[in-house]
């Protein structure tokens, strides 16, 4: 690895943190890189060898960054959460697979629903849509026919107009219904990822408690952070079930 | 060293440090490991949270070229440590209390 490799991969592992953090960052790192050298009491590669995976930095830093956010240093998320709401998300699990007989029947349900009303909204369209062609061919029949039979071909010309602004008024409803439902969606769909995102930094916190602030030999810094990262959820899960959600710490 | 480092006891180091005058990143890295065994990585985030927590400031001075990021204690910063040395003192009494005992009960038998 090259210091160049080693900064690209740190600021890898940063992506998902404010720019501001991932600038912060690199910076500190690439002036302990012109530091050392400058020093000439190590070479490149040693500098390397030394600091170790930027990956596990990264973690590192994530960690600390999520601690500092729940510690409410940083008022970037609306919602502090709590104990008592990773709770709440841990019966929602065990509901979930315990009512799974009649909650999959139920999720069919609504993905037939939904999909039943974009049929319908697809099928309302058609309609408009035909009965505006209708409408125009009234108009144009009309004004055709009013050569022959003027009081005839005035009554198809208006029925032709008053079909075409019924089919309108429709069109410009359906486009509205759409678009809200749409938005709803999209909104619930983003409430979600908000607190997938919320617990996620709820875990790396707990992650940062079990660090162990000294030197580790480098054998594995995959395996390593995989097993911190396990250990923070089972001791989560453990807390969680001790404290019954009451108290933070 | 069979004693692990917590990071309050890392911000104090830090705060400390700092107290001594202005400084920049490698200079504090290698103060803090002429006294503690601490990785090179493990600096950055007790820095970056002194610093969001408004305990010490930065600023940047040209320097060969490059910049060099000064880290500055700020009033808040001099008040925690001021906490953190009182805080220390009553541990290290408690702990050595503990540790020196059985010394001190031999003598007086």
């Amino acid at each position: 690895m090259t210091r160049q490799e080693f900064i690209i991969t740190l600021r890898d592992g940063l992506k998902k943190l404010p720019p501001e953090e991932i600038v912060a960052a690199t910076e500190f790192y690439e002036e302990y890189f012109d530091e050392v050298l400058e020093s000439g009491e190590k070479t490149e590669e040693e500098i390397l060898d030394e600091l170790g995976s930027p990956k596990r930095i990264a973690a590192q830093i994530r960690a600390d960054y999520a601690a500092r956010l729940l510690d409410g240093d940083e008022t970037l998320l609306g919602e502090k959460p709590t104990t008592k709401k990773k709770l709440s998300a841990a019966w929602w699990v065990i509901i979930g697979i315990v009512s799974a007989p009649v909650s999959i029947p139920l999720a069919i349900c609504a993905f037939w629903v939904v999909f039943g009303a974009a049929c319908a909204a697809v099928g309302l369209a058609a309609g408009i849509i035909g009965s505006a062609v209708a409408g125009i061919g009234c108009v144009v029949f009309g004004a055709v026919a009013m050569a022959d039979a003027v009081s005839s071909g005035i009554m198809i010309t208006g029925i032709g107009l008053i079909v075409l602004a019924a089919s309108a008024a429709a069109g410009v409803g359906l486009f509205i219904g759409v678009r809200a439902a749409v938005i709803a969606i999209a909104k619930a769909i983003r409430r979600g990822r908000e607190k997938h995102r919320i617990r996620k930094l709820a875990e790396d916190k707990s992650a940062k408690e079990d660090w162990v602030y000294v030197n580790r030999p480098d054998e594995d810094e995959e395996a390593f952070i995989r097993e911190m990262e396990a250990e923070a959820a089972e001791a989560e899960a453990e807390k969680m079930l001790l404290t019954g959600g009451e108290g933070n710490e | 060293m069979a004693f692990k480092i917590e990071s309050s006891l890392l911000d104090a180091c830090a705060l400390a440090i700092l107290k001594r005058g202005d400084t920049y990143g490698y200079e504090i890295t290698q103060e803090m490991k002429s006294a503690i065994v601490i990785s090179e990585s493990t600096l950055y985030p007790v820095l970056r949270r002194l610093q969001k927590e408004g305990l010490c400031r930065t600023y940047d001075q040209p320097y060969q070229g490059r910049n060099r990021r000064y880290y500055s204690i700020t009033e808040k910063g001099e008040a925690q440590l001021l906490e953190y040395r009182k805080q220390w003192n009553d541990y290290k009494t408690a702990i050595e209390k503990l540790m020196v005992e059985d010394e001190r009960g031999g003598e007086n038998d």
